[in-house]
């Protein structure tokens, strides 16, 4: 099988210059921060050009915009509460980033930034610390009850304790995962179905194709479906933070 | 003469919607947690058995006492695992009681 047709070649890490290591660290522009670049571009652009009018009755483009808007701060109004307003720039931005990264792998040349590990993981822990500082400092010493719950008997705390806290723990790394899984997953199955078509020749050749468009379209709404769940597990987690039980 | 009059009851208005949007956020907070499918509970299985797994090896590298921590960290891992799982479930039972 050449290279080409691997379906995880789509997923290799391509080097663009060739700069010597700095401090042992390999800084040279591949592609994965290529795409993480033309998606900030892409939404600065989109918002920007969206509430560009700034209409009252919004147009097409300043109709995305507010709908993108309403979404996030709905959600950051049902799962936090009131409290959550302060942090919604970070919850919009968190959402918007991985969103676009989702659906510019859905284009055709396209990298997918948000099927590495490496990226959700330095995401998941980013808001990870955030969410455990802003509840240190919010709460101070109450903070460590979060790893008790209520009711447990006093034979059994210690060991809840730990599990608790192994609980916790879990949290960024289940994050990282999810999406890591469901963006590697879906791609790498469009690529294995789009590789039947030349196998089975002109015959039998547009049955897999009619498969294809319709797992495009199951793509796409994966990619809008895991960017919301990324930014609701974040919302859970602000509000276990902010309110503690 | 009738600004005078308004003006002051135009301020208990103000305070009024103050007041009105204050309780009305307040209320509108509710438990949507998104409902926990297989997807869901498998890879908090999965994260919870490798979360524990790295932090016992690591303990372990350190301390020198192979096997011991990454042992009981494997099992303290899929018991935290299981504790996500139950309390997602929790979530949503409840989300779905008040539909």
């Amino acid at each position: 099988m050449s290279e080409a047709h691997n379906p995880l070649h789509q997923f290799g890490i391509r080097f663009y210059t060739e700069m010597p290591d700095i401090f042992g660290l390999n800084l040279n522009f591949n592609n994965s921060a290529l795409f993480m670049l033309l998606s900030a571009l892409t939404i600065a652009l989109f918002l920007t050009l969206g509430m560009k009018k700034r209409a009252l009755v919004p147009g097409r483009l300043q109709g995305m915009v507010e709908i993108a808007y309403e979404l996030v701060a709905g959600m950051a109004r049902d799962n936090v509460g009131n409290d959550g307003r302060k942090y919604f720039p970070f919850i919009f931005t968190v959402f918007m980033f991985v969103l676009t990264c989702n659906l510019m792998g859905m284009m055709p040349y396209g990298f997918t930034v948000t099927s590495h590990i490496a990226v959700t993981f330095a995401m998941a822990s980013v808001i990870f610390i955030g969410v455990t500082l802003i509840a240190i400092v919010k709460h101070g010493k109450h903070f460590f009850g979060f790893f008790l719950p209520h009711g447990t008997p006093w034979w059994m705390a210690p060991l809840m304790i730990f599990i608790e806290l192994f609980a916790y723990l879990a949290r960024p790394i289940s994050l990282s995962i999810r999406l890591a899984a469901n963006m590697m997953a879906g791609h790498t199955m469009l690529k294995v179905i789009a590789g039947f078509i030349f196998g089975l020749g002109l015959l039998l050749g547009w049955v897999p194709i009619a498969l294809l468009v319709v797992l495009t379209g199951f793509e796409i709404f994966v990619a809008v479906l895991q960017a919301y769940i990324f930014t609701v597990l974040t919302c859970v987690y602000l509000n276990d933070a902010i309110h503690l039980h | 003469m009738s600004e005078k009059e308004e003006l002051p009851s135009l301020k208990e208005l103000g305070e009024k919607i103050k007041k009105a949007k204050k309780t009305s956020l307040d209320s509108e907070k509710k438990d949507s947690a998104p409902t926990p499918g297989a997807m869901h509970v498998s890879i908090d299985l999965l994260a919870g058995v490798i979360g524990g797994s790295f932090v016992g090896y690591y303990l372990d590298k350190w301390l020198g006492t192979l096997p011991l921590f990454f042992i009981v960290c494997f099992f303290l891992g899929i018991a935290g695992a299981v504790r996500n799982i139950m309390k997602g479930i929790k979530n949503s039972n409840k989300y779905g009681d008040e539909k």
